[in-house]
């Protein structure tokens, strides 16, 4: 158990049987958000991100078997308790959630307010405040996200709203919950590039006023970047690297990482791509899923499992290119 | 197209849906050969009347002294020429129009639906009895009657399927080019949406079936003494409760055709359109 | 929401109207003298003389149609040759009848169709959801008249539980007419005797109209469960620790029941069709019977007065099932 950390997912393997095979679609994954941080997750399309997020939720297929690990939450093991332990105390409660799609992920048949009542009328706000003192609770809420007249507002239906004003209303439902830690799943894909800023300035704000912890989820290195303080790096359901935002811009080791800030059009010399792509889940190379595509990759490579390196005190990384004793490259690494 | 049918083939029920048609098919072309009493189709034995089912006559007889098995096994014939027949004028009916509607639209594409829609105002049972009995009595009249009913359910699903097609951008690309429409039409949309209207025509085989049963069963379909198994149940209800296989035996054949012909449709439109796909 | 009433009441009208319109061609389709046709094959020539004047045959086709419609707009069917009396009138005695039979079976059908239809998706892939899959497939397969003599055969003759046919049992007096409906007119006056014999005499014949309505609504029940299950806002209602129980029945199902809401408009047409043939095999004195009697006699007009009027309550339900399913579904009533 990591001091001070809110969220500790501690080398949770996570397999699916397949009609080709057993896929293992998280591999000892690593994951710490500590109390009122921004933490982002960052990873291409279909590293595991969301898997890992409806891994903390509970909410994983239920075919998908945990191998190993444990997450630890407020104490707790999320993985040892029963499914209506977790709707009971956790989910809505001490974890919020806000989707990708807000169009797709409110009910289109029920109004806003219904929707957002639902969710907070068993919340930890509601537990310690009359019905009048949520009402207006949640008005201050919808107020703080700009929704302007929120009485109206929450008798509509979700197709009378933009997308912009349905994620902020997303958003408002998953702070006025009162939780612990908001599990923020790509907010932004599906909106905008305007919108996007707006939405992420809020969730951020949201962060440093009251403390609640987000995990940003996202494929886009340049968010973390602007908004997160610490960030984890996933590949093809791996953890890579994770550490403080500035040691990602000026110390990051991965390779993987350095190749996704290579990427970035800020910092690259150019359009850099990573040659390769992603191999299918069944098809995943053994050892570090990334070496098939990483330059200094090395024989050991292909061996599992990686081995974890601490470089710094909030800064680990697992790759075979580093000596795990003082995290300075490895001496045969040729320079 | 290999992998579509190793996908079918895995669909147990399409399957059992392909054998019952198999089964059906085989005894409409072969039965006459094959009953062990073929002269039963329409001579009498008023002094076997009404035997129960034995060795000598596997499904009993019937209230003229006919044997049951054969007279049920020869209704394949009676039904599924019926139903091929209905099939088939109706398709050639509901087709184009609903190709032509579908693809130009227009004022005409729209009255050709409304037509469409007055059709189906009607329950089609309700509509088949009223045509048949105007038309009077014969084969003629039952199939003329059955297609004007069916039509315009292939008509609407050929109309619908038209109009998706026709919003896709190839269609928008040969049409910038100056291609015909009719060859647009004909030579590309018509393929693209063959299979539904072959799903259509095969769950629809099985309807037209149930609705000639009807009609036999009210006496306006095939006339006697052609095998029928509708008019057979019919003929079975005086004789109740005593004379049950009269009525139990073409009611099973009626269950496994219509069973068969639904079944097969349903596996053809689970391959053929992942879209429509039932949820396994 | 009166807006999208009304809007989609017009949209019926012509719809209406083309049904007129074709049972008036239908008249004029059959082979013959139109007016001997109506009359009947044992008219005499006066009777057809009369139904000549009646509805003006020997007068060009357009002004044959207007007289045919506004004798329909002061509800006049015609005459049956069989009974001598105005179709509409014996039409509109044995439509409660009929329309009884039907709701009970629709009653029936949804009833069991979409808990069950609700339970097969929940337990998806089960050996339950597997047997009620089958079950669905085969009550469509089932010939409603071969069902109807079975169900007769073991429960009525053999086992002797329930009544073989008919409203009422020989000597029970029929409740005083207030819907038409024995059941509900029997309750109105409290008698329950006669209550309880209606009942079991809908028993058969409606089981028998439900089966097929009720695997459709199974099948679509079924689908549309799964369907919803799989969107979007079923991951978040449960990311956000919405109560199973709630979730089910009220954010799930309502999203569940606009397919199978949809489908009932065409089920009670199909049941109103398979009531033709049910009617007859059990005496129950309604629409359908009152067709195949029809049909036997060769009364045309009172068969064509069937077909106008179950077409017209077609198009009615029609009506009444969209507006039903723009109660659930806000957002049809912009789109109209």
């Amino acid at each position: 158990m990591i001091e001070g950390s809110l969220l500790h997912v501690d080398d949770v393997t996570l397999v699916l049987s397949t009609e080709r095979g057993e896929a293992t679609l998280l591999d000892h994954v690593f994951l710490n958000v500590g109390h009122g941080e921004m933490h982002g997750l960052v990873g291409e399309s279909g590293c595991g991100k969301s898997t890992l997020v409806k891994l903390v939720l509970g909410l994983t297929p239920l075919e998908a078997r945990i191998k190993t690990g444990r997450v630890m939450f407020n104490e707790m093991n999320l993985l040892s308790l029963s499914d209506l332990q977790m709707n009971d105390q956790v989910r809505g409660k001490l974890i919020g959630f806000i989707p990708q799609d807000p169009f797709q992920s409110f009910n289109p048949l029920f109004s806003v307010g219904d929707q957002i009542i639902q969710a907070l009328k068993r919340s930890p706000s509601a537990k310690s405040r009359t019905r009048d003192e949520l009402r207006a609770h949640l008005f201050a809420m919808l107020e703080r996200v700009h929704i302007a007249d929120p009485v109206a507002s929450l008798r509509k239906l979700p197709h009378q709203f933009s997308g912009g004003q349905l994620q902020r209303l997303m958003i408002a439902c998953a702070f006025a919950c009162g939780p612990r830690l908001v599990l923020a799943d790509e907010p932004t894909s599906a909106l905008d590039v305007t919108t996007q800023q707006q939405v992420l300035t809020l969730i951020e704000e949201l962060n440093r006023t009251s403390g609640v912890a987000v995990l940003l989820v996202t494929h886009e290195l340049g968010l973390v970047t602007q908004h997160c303080d610490r960030v984890t790096v996933m590949y093809a359901g791996q953890t890579a690297e994770t550490m403080s935002t500035d040691v990602l811009l000026e110390d990051a080791k991965h390779p993987y990482t350095l190749k996704l800030l290579a990427c970035h059009p800020d910092r690259g010399r150019g359009l850099d791509g990573i040659p390769g792509i992603v191999p299918a889940i069944v098809d995943m190379p053994s050892g570090c899923r990334f070496h098939p595509r990483c330059e200094d990759a090395f024989e050991q490579c292909r061996a599992g499992p990686i081995p974890r390196i601490d470089v710094g005190p909030k800064h680990t990384l697992w790759c075979r290119l580093y000596q795990p004793s003082n995290g300075q490259e490895a001496a045969f690494v040729a320079s | 197209m290999t992998s579509r049918l190793r996908l079918f083939a895995r669909d147990k029920a399409a399957l059992a849906g392909a054998g019952l048609v198999g089964i059906i098919a085989f005894l409409a072309l072969a039965g006459p050969h094959l009953v062990p009493y073929p002269q039963d189709a329409t001579a009498t034995h008023i002094l076997d009347g009404l035997d129960p089912p034995s060795v000598a006559h596997f499904f009993g007889t019937d209230d003229f002294g006919r044997d049951l098995f054969s007279r049920v096994v020869l209704g394949a014939g009676t039904a599924l020429e019926l139903a091929l027949g209905v099939a088939g004028i109706a398709m050639a009916i509901g087709v184009p129009l609903g190709l032509w509607a579908g693809y130009f639209g227009g004022w005409l594409g729209n009255a050709i639906m409304r037509v469409t829609d007055v059709f189906l105002a009607v329950p089609s049972l309700v509509l088949a009895i009223a045509l048949a009995q105007l038309l009077r009595a014969g084969v003629g009249s039952a199939i003329l009657a059955l297609s004007l009913t069916y039509w315009p359910h292939f008509s609407r699903n050929v109309y619908a399927e038209t109009r998706s097609a026709r919003t896709a951008t190839f269609v928008d690309a040969m049409e910038g080019m100056g291609v015909a429409p009719n060859r647009i039409l004909f030579l590309h949309i018509l393929p693209n949406i063959a299979s539904s209207i072959i799903v259509r025509a095969t769950i629809g085989i099985g309807y037209i079936i149930m609705l000639a049963a009807v009609l036999g069963f009210l006496g306006i379909g095939v006339p006697a003494p052609q095998p029928d198994w509708g008019a057979t149940i019919a003929h079975s209800r005086e004789h109740l409760p005593d004379d049950w296989w009269l009525a139990f035996f073409p009611g099973l054949a009626i269950f496994l055709s219509v069973l068969g012909f639904n079944l097969l449709g349903d596996g053809l439109r689970d391959i053929i359109d992942p879209r429509f796909r039932r949820s396994r | 929401m009166l807006l999208f009433l009304t809007r989609r009441v017009l949209l019926g009208i012509p719809t209406l109207f083309g049904l007129v319109l074709l049972i008036f061609l239908l008249i004029h389709a059959v082979p013959g003298d139109p007016a001997v046709v109506l009359a009947g094959d044992q008219a005499t020539p006066r009777q057809v003389a009369a139904i000549r004047a009646q509805y003006g045959f020997d007068k060009p086709l357009m002004d044959q149609f207007a007289i045919y419609v506004s004798q329909l707009a002061h509800g006049s069917l015609g005459v049956s040759y069989l009974t001598q009396r105005p179709v509409a009138r014996e039409l509109a005695d044995r439509l409660p009848a009929t329309l009884e039979l039907a709701f009970f079976a629709m009653t029936l059908a949804v009833g069991i169709g979409i808990p069950a239809g609700l339970l097969a998706a929940q337990r998806h892939n089960s050996w339950i959801d597997h047997t009620l899959r089958v079950l669905g497939i085969g009550g469509l397969a089932i010939a409603s008249f071969w069902l109807a003599i079975m169900l007769q055969f073991i429960f009525s003759m053999n086992l002797n539980l329930l009544p073989v046919h008919g409203r009422l049992s020989l000597g029970m007096q029929a409740p005083r007419r207030l819907t038409g409906f024995f059941t509900v007119d029997a309750l109105l006056e409290g008698r329950w005797s006669v209550f309880t014999d209606a009942l079991r005499h809908l028993i058969l014949p409606g089981v028998t109209l439900s089966i097929a309505p009720l695997a459709t609504i199974m099948r679509f029940t079924r689908a549309s469960v799964l369907a919803v299950l799989r969107r979007d806002f079923v991951l978040y209602e449960r990311a956000m620790g919405y109560p199973r129980a709630i979730l089910m029945t009220k954010y799930i199902l309502r999203n569940a029941l606009v397919t199978p809401i949809t489908q009932i408009g065409l089920l009670l047409g199909a049941i109103l069709g398979s009531a033709v043939v049910i009617e007859d095999i059990f005496d129950w004195p309604g629409l359908g019977s009152y067709a195949v009697q029809s049909i036997a006699t060769d009364d045309y007009q009172a068969t064509l007065g069937v077909v106008l009027v179950v077409g017209f309550l077609y198009i009615l339900i029609n009506i009444v099932v969209d507006f039903v399913h723009a109660l659930i579904d806000r957002r049809l009533v912009e789109q109209l």
